[in-house]
């Protein structure tokens, strides 16, 4: 499951402290980005105490080795970090497609912060005071959600649908769909390598009561086929006459 | 903050803090404090790195006062850190005022808890 040595590799100077009980096996591992050393120490002494094993670094970019190089249960992130907003690194770590929840915790008390910490990928808010009993109860709430009602992104090859933001990325670059265009996207992503009917997609799409013409969804496809495309997308649109489309990942076997 | 409200008895703080090391913290701030809020009267360069500086420590101490037990600290540093933010962009003299008043009140309970514990 880790590679210690490489989260902790000298030549990224990192410092990152393990900190944990007796034993460590088969505890949920978390990672605490704080760089205010009281606070860093007074959540993982109370993690540690809960059964945690705690790493604890106090740089973004160590927080981006570690992250990468382990899997962690949950990250709880300080949006005030020495050499690099919180925010910036959460976006990071999503781009980089690492899943583990992540618990911001901040001393910026606006709503238009903590608003901006969950679009930015963050999965809870804490705002700074906080309550220790408060802080285990949202820590204990994150690790129980099931891994599916975790992230509302879908993912294949390098295409990552966000429910969440409403938007479509191609190896994190934007894309420009329409509505109906991003719907579809998301249909075909769920059901990656599988066919989806075209009466499905209609469904998808349309309500009882709209109008749908005979070509809107061939429409939709071909304008979803070339903007992957532009984009550089590993997967490819693939059309069935008479039966549907499959989103087929490159490298695949079409048969699949 | 989030409903808690503070446990200012001793056996709730040394729990928070077994090794004592944020009311060292609060130690340093005390004098920390106290240097900036010479340097506030004095207008000039001097005043704004002290602004600068003092918004900074209030920032933190709102964070994490609270968080340990000290909630009348993290208030008042809370209350310092917003007058503080608005006087570094227009030091005039009443915001200057009012955020010597409100150093002043936050190291007195800086010392306050200092001595205490």
């Amino acid at each position: 499951m880790v590679n210690r040595n490489a989260a902790v590799s000298p030549a990224g100077g990192m410092a990152l402290k393990e900190e944990s009980g007796p034993s460590t096996i088969s505890r949920p591992r978390i990672l605490v980005v704080e760089d205010d050393s009281d606070i860093g120490g007074l959540l993982s002494r109370e993690l540690g105490a809960l059964g945690y094993t705690v790493d604890r670094v106090e740089l973004a970019e160590e927080a981006l080795l570690a992250a990468t190089a382990t899997v962690y249960a949950l990250l709880i992130v300080d949006l005030g970090l020495p050499d690099r907003d919180g925010l910036d690194l959460v976006r990071e770590m999503r781009r980089l497609l690492i899943e583990a929840p992540i618990l911001m915790l901040t001393a910026r008390r606006k709503v238009e912060d903590r608003v901006l910490g969950l679009s930015s990928g963050a999965d809870d808010y804490l705002v700074k005071p906080f309550a220790i009993p408060e802080f285990r109860a949202r820590v204990a709430a994150l690790l129980r959600r099931p891994a599916r009602m975790r992230d509302n992104r879908f993912r294949a090859a390098n295409i990552v649908v966000d429910r969440d933001s409403l938007e479509a990325r191609v190896g994190g670059v934007g894309l420009p769909l329409a509505r109906k265009q991003f719907q579809l996207l998301e249909l075909l992503v769920r059901r990656k390598n599988h066919m989806t009917p075209k009466r499905m997609i209609e469904e998808t799409l349309y309500g009882f009561n709209d109008e749908v013409s005979p070509n809107s969804i061939e429409a939709h496809i071909y304008k979803l086929r070339n903007v992957l495309k532009s984009a550089g997308a590993e997967a490819t649109i693939e059309t069935r006459r008479g039966i549907g489309y499959r989103l087929v990942l490159h490298g695949d076997s079409v048969e699949g | 903050m989030n409903g808690w409200k503070p446990c200012p008895d001793k056996t709730a703080l040394a729990l928070l803090d077994p090794d004592g090391s944020f009311l060292e913290r609060l130690q340093q701030d005390r004098e920390a404090l106290k240097a900036l809020l010479e340097r506030l009267p004095e207008e000039g360069g001097d005043r704004k790195t002290a602004l600068t500086k003092l918004e900074k420590l209030a920032h933190r101490l709102a964070g994490a006062a609270g968080t340990f037990g000290h909630d009348a600290i993290g208030e008042a540093a809370m209350a310092l850190e917003d007058c503080v933010a608005e006087a570094a962009v227009v030091p005039t003299a009443p915001l200057i005022d009012m955020a010597i008043e409100k150093a002043g009140r936050l190291h007195g309970l800086l010392n306050k808890a200092v001595e205490e514990t």
